[in-house]
């Protein structure tokens, strides 16, 4: 009992690196992502061949990782972030795509769909109750550093971009730069947690970074409250609860990840509809774009 | 070799053109992108097939009564979700997500239902013409007409017809639109019904030839968006344009790289399109608004 509580403090802890990332850039720059699966995944799978497969140390496997996904994030960023929020969303779609062919198909790097097993645990997370101290540790971090980014001037001028674009250039500021910046950042931190998982749960495939799972990411953020420092935190309880509720109700398993999108699905259509600002009551995405056309 | 890779690449890019003139079509008219048409592709397809194989209904009148719910069906989603959100002020982001939404609900009913195996139309693998070394059905040959039937249709409802008119109207500003007394609700339905009778089409005929997931429609979607976006959503000429070179480059690719890569160029393709030219082939200033 002990150490199922420990395990889901660790997949919390994972969750809310991850749903803070996107928080970031969804919910603070208004511009959505649904690439933060791959985005994760690259953080996984930076910790899984140069820590697991090349023993590296486990920090500079875990910084690789993270200046990939930052590079893969620049990489999208530079064609899309010129644009308007709807290409944005097409051009993460497009990193996710070409992010799991990669892993999927590249089999002599990244083992292809078999994924890469016997990562060996790092010594701070021995014990399952360490592993639940060092991620929510991290969760901690990761959620303070964004709340500070969020109140600097950098956060403020995201926020600006949210809100108004063409106010950001008419005060003298650019906001492509920011927006790259913004991503990059989020880019980061989410391939941050992606490693802490890929050396928790000691392998990596695929099928755990799809296009649904980032999907799922962005409802879970948008359920819990963008922009915001809690609405996350919820989101993230959303993405490890759900899943636990629904195997003590008994479903079965075949079925189970069916249902519990479904619930994302509704539940981000229902709090769209009757709660814009989310659980938490964050920022609600309401007339500001479409009075501009 | 060649001959028949051309002959794929020109009918994968007719169910990706039925595809992008459904999603441009509703995006030309109310402003956003519509994620849930992937859904109505597939359920076009699993309707299609429920109706033919347990009510017993001949293939071609299924086919019929899928696509009428199909279109029937989007403007249900306008209406029940979408319409409502618009009333609150929503923006196109959020109209967005909630199109995200619908999608996942659509996608995992239709994984409960009918499961997540292959399904496939009662007849079989139909007979095939072969000739220069490449071999083509009769359904590659119903895809192909229907997608150049679809697009004159569009073609000329867009130029010539009334509602033609009306819809280019409130392409250009909704709210001019409904000051000058067009019924722009009436407008944004029709569309829907159009564009999303022409997706469950879509999802009909792909499952006729190669079968039907659940997933089929959000990667069908996927080459649409990439079609619409290559081309210039909203220029049918572009779309055309587009639609030829997604299908034709994703499957000569195999000449180059491994087929499991064909997802991974059309997109790379959509990355250098956006760098290089973000409006696709329609690039005038006219083009970008419509």
């Amino acid at each position: 009992m002990e150490a199922y509580f420990y395990h889901l403090v660790v997949l919390g802890g994972v969750y809310i690196v991850l749903t803070q990332s996107l928080d970031l850039i969804s919910g603070h720059t208004g511009l959505m992502s649904i690439a933060h699966s791959a985005l994760f995944g690259i953080g996984a799978y930076g910790v899984a061949i140069f820590y697991g497969q090349m023993h590296y140390p486990f920090i500079v496997a875990w910084l690789i990782g993270m200046v990939l996904a930052g590079m893969a994030g620049l990489m999208v960023g530079l064609p899309s972030l010129r644009l308007r929020g709807d290409y944005f969303v097409i051009a993460t779609f497009a990193l996710q795509v070409l992010c799991f062919n990669f892993m999927n198909n590249v089999s002599n790097v990244t083992g292809g769909a078999l994924g890469i097993t016997g990562i060996p645990t790092p010594w701070f997370m021995s014990t399952t109750a360490r592993a639940a101290l060092v991620c929510s540790s991290l969760a901690l971090l990761f959620s303070f550093i964004k709340w500070v980014l969020t109140r600097s001037p950098f956060g403020r001028v995201l926020n600006c971009i949210r809100e108004d674009e063409d106010l950001v250039m008419a005060l003298g500021r650019n906001p492509v730069g920011f927006k790259i910046a913004a991503f990059m950042i989020s880019a980061v931190m989410a391939a941050a947690a992606g490693g802490i998982y890929a050396a928790y749960v000691s392998f990596v495939d695929p099928t755990t970074f799809t296009i649904m799972d980032s999907i799922a990411i962005l409802c879970a953020v948008i359920i819990g409250g963008s922009g915001s420092t809690a609405g996350p935190v919820f989101g993230a309880l959303i993405l490890i609860g759900l899943p636990e509720i629904l195997r003590f109700v008994g479903l079965p398993y075949s079925v189970a990840s069916n249902v519990r999108q479904i619930i994302y699905g509704m539940l981000l259509v229902l709090i769209l509809m009757f709660r814009p600002g989310g659980v938490v009551g964050g920022f609600s995405f309401d007339i500001r774009e479409h009075t501009r056309l | 070799m060649l001959s028949q890779a051309v002959v794929n690449g020109l009918i994968a890019a007719s169910t990706y053109l039925l595809v992008a003139l459904g999603f441009s079509l509703i995006y030309t008219t109310s402003r956003f992108f519509h994620f849930a048409h992937g859904a109505v592709i597939t359920l076009g397809a699993y309707l299609a097939y429920s109706i033919n194989s347990q009510a017993g209904v001949p293939l071609l009148g299924a086919a019929v009564i899928s696509v009428f719910f199909c279109g029937l069906l989007g403007v249900l989603m306008n209406h029940v979700v979408y319409n409502r959100l618009l009333r609150k002020g929503a923006g196109s982001l959020v109209l967005m997500l909630a199109s995200f939404g619908i999608y996942l609900i659509f996608e995992n009913v239709t994984t409960i239902i009918w499961g997540a195996s292959t399904l496939g139309f009662s007849p079989g693998l139909p007979s095939s013409i072969c000739k220069w070394h490449a071999c083509i059905t009769r359904i590659h040959i119903l895809t192909l007409a229907i997608a150049a039937v679809s697009w004159v249709f569009l073609a000329i409802l867009f130029a010539r017809s009334r509602h033609g008119l009306l819809m280019r109207a409130v392409a250009e500003s909704r709210e001019l639109a409904t000051a000058y007394g067009i019924k722009t609700h009436e407008i944004v339905d029709a569309s829907f019904f159009i564009g999303s009778a022409f997706a469950g089409l879509a999802g009909i005929l792909m499952a006729a030839d190669v079968g039907m997931t659940p997933t089929m429609g959000l990667h069908a979607l996927m080459m649409g968006v990439v079609v619409a976006i290559v081309g210039g959503i909203g220029s049918l000429r572009g779309l055309l344009l587009a639609s030829l070179l997604v299908g034709l480059v994703r499957h000569l690719s195999i000449f180059v790289v491994g087929s499991q890569w064909q997802d991974s160029i059309v997109f790379a393709l959509l990355l250098v399109v956006l760098l290089k030219s973000p409006w696709g082939f329609a690039s005038d200033a006219a083009a970008q608004e419509v």
